[in-house]
């Protein structure tokens, strides 16, 4: 079983950070790893998610030349975005 | 003067630095020599348990290289020699004979002008394991010919001895020392200080004095190989221990093995950080002794980046100026990738919240599991070197000895990456890889 130990490693340490020791020099460690480097990669992406959903649906109402205020294009760009 | 100001590294904040005033003197009854603290040799014992010896007395020779011998570093009976797996050497224990000791007479040497005769006497006397050479970080062969030697005598890795208050007391022998072993190179002999520090060293010519600023690791060998004299596979620098210059102006002007140093004990868990006056080989157990505050703790020889990991009946190693000692903790924090920050992390990036000014509690916690690389400029934030550090590993990783030797592994040490291996999120031991791909090369030559 020990395929599935990157599964049981990456729950177990999603609710309790690792207690696994250093064992030669150095022996510290920063506190960044890269479950927090990932997460910064999310969060750093959310102002591209949140224009890109509004710049499909101006996109979209610029070819079907409709007007549509600014939230009514988040909107309509979010129901692509969102899904996937 | 040359002035080498380095952007790239960081100063690790972390709490228990030494305060300059030393502890009171322990009375050490042994002393222990490790060959394990020496790279590349094949130890050959010219004593065993039981044996009376002087300081300076032939322990044992390296079978690659017969002439290199280590000296004993007390006067006493050899109490206990330890084997590890496959009968390698691992302790050589001397009980010390005070008495013996004090009736050694100095033998001042006479004619020390040339690079052989410095050779000769320093072999003779058995104390050439105190040179060392790059690549490789081992001890040097005395028939190279090496393109320069380096001294530093600017420590800048975490809770290291401040050379300038330790060696304060040390002009006249550290003038000896450097003024001899200039002649073991044709080339220039590089002294790195901080500025301000050593002055009376910018009155001798023979020297050429580097003055560094900037954070750790600005006071490596490396980085001024790096900076000022780069190496190839064909070239070899020289270069001795800042400590160990009393040790050799000594024996230099009067003949005499003096195996004292200053030390420092320094960690977050030390009641009263401070510096010892010991000798070479000590045991740590003296020293930690009522000085801890914490049950859970790791002794480590050497600076906390690049120690070894002893125990409380343990000795310091042989090149080692310093015992950390940190908490050994096994908390587990609760979702702490989302933790926002603030006193309780230390982190080089900016993605806490908080700053590190304030001296941090560090344990042996290692913050993360294993990862592969992923390169977020993590490494290059903290290396001054002008190498491609991530591709160098890879290359070792990919045992290409062509594309390491091109990316130049000849002027790394696991001292250099040290800082690589504290920063890397994937925790990664960069500095174990360069070690793996120094070993590549050698054993492959």
């Amino acid at each position: 079983m020990s395929w599935a130990y990157p599964v049981w490693e990456a729950t177990d340490t999603i609710l309790f950070s690792t207690d696994k020791q250093t064992s030669s020099g150095p022996h510290i460690r920063d506190n960044m790893d890269i479950k927090r480097v990932m997460f910064s990669v999310v969060i750093a992406l959310i102002p591209c998610y949140l224009f890109g959903a509004y710049n499909i649906g101006y996109l979209n109402a610029l070819a079907l030349e409709v007007s549509r205020s600014m939230i009514e294009n988040f909107i309509f760009g979010m129901s692509y975005v969102l899904p996937i | 003067m040359f002035r080498l100001k380095i952007k790239k590294g960081h100063d690790i904040n972390i709490a228990g630095k030494s305060a300059k005033e030393f502890l009171p003197t322990q009375n050490c009854n042994s002393v222990s020599l490790s060959p394990q603290s020496f790279r590349y040799i094949k130890p050959k014992l010219l004593v065993k348990e039981g044996d009376i010896v002087s300081l300076g007395d032939p322990i044992f020779y390296d079978k690659l290289n017969p002439e290199i011998k280590w000296p004993a570093i007390a006067s006493g009976k050899i109490s206990k020699i330890i084997y590890g797996e496959r009968r390698s050497i691992q302790e050589i224990i001397f009980d010390i004979d005070k008495q013996q000791e004090q009736s050694l007479q100095e033998v001042a040497p006479k004619n020390l002008l040339s690079k052989e005769d410095i050779t000769n006497y320093m072999v003779e006397k058995n104390i050439w394991p105190f040179i060392k050479q790059r690549p490789f970080n081992k001890v040097a062969n005395p028939s190279d010919t090496p393109k320069s030697l380096i001294v530093s005598l600017a420590n800048t890795a975490p809770l290291a001895i401040d050379h300038n208050f330790t060696l304060s007391e040390q002009k006249e022998y550290i003038i000896s020392a450097l003024k001899h072993l200039k002649q073991l190179t044709n080339g220039k002999l590089f002294v790195v200080i901080r500025p301000g520090e050593f002055e009376y060293l910018s009155e001798l010519e023979y020297l050429n004095l580097i003055e560094i600023e900037g954070p750790h690791p600005a006071g490596n060998v490396g980085v001024v190989i790096n900076h000022l004299e780069p190496i190839n596979n064909k070239d070899v620098i020289w270069t001795v221990e800042g400590h160990h210059l009393p040790i050799l102006g000594k024996m230099f002007s009067k003949g005499v093995f003096d195996p004292s140093v200053i030390i420092n004990i320094a960690g977050p868990v030390v009641k009263k950080p401070g510096y010892i006056k010991t000798r070479l080989g000590s045991p740590v157990g003296i020293h930690c002794k009522d000085n801890l505050i914490k049950k859970e703790f790791r002794i480590i020889s050497g600076n906390i980046l690049t120690g070894n990991k002893i125990d409380m009946q343990g000795y310091l190693g042989f090149y080692d100026s310093s015992i950390s000692i940190i908490e050994e903790s096994f908390d587990r924090s609760f979702i702490g990738w989302l933790h926002p920050g603030g006193s309780s992390k230390y982190s080089v990036f900016n993605s806490y919240i908080g700053s590190n000014k304030e001296p941090y509690n560090f344990t042996t916690l290692q913050n993360g599991s294993n990862r592969a690389f992923v390169p977020v400029d993590a490494w290059e934030k903290v290396f001054p070197m002008d190498i491609y550090i991530n591709s160098l590993a890879r290359s070792i990783e990919a045992n290409d000895i062509d594309e390491m030797e091109q990316l130049g592994i000849y002027e790394c040490d696991e001292e250099d990456v040290a800082l690589c291996s504290f920063v890397c999120p994937s925790k990664t031991d960069v500095g174990s890889i360069i070690r793996r791909g120094l070993d590549l090369i050698y054993f492959d030559a």
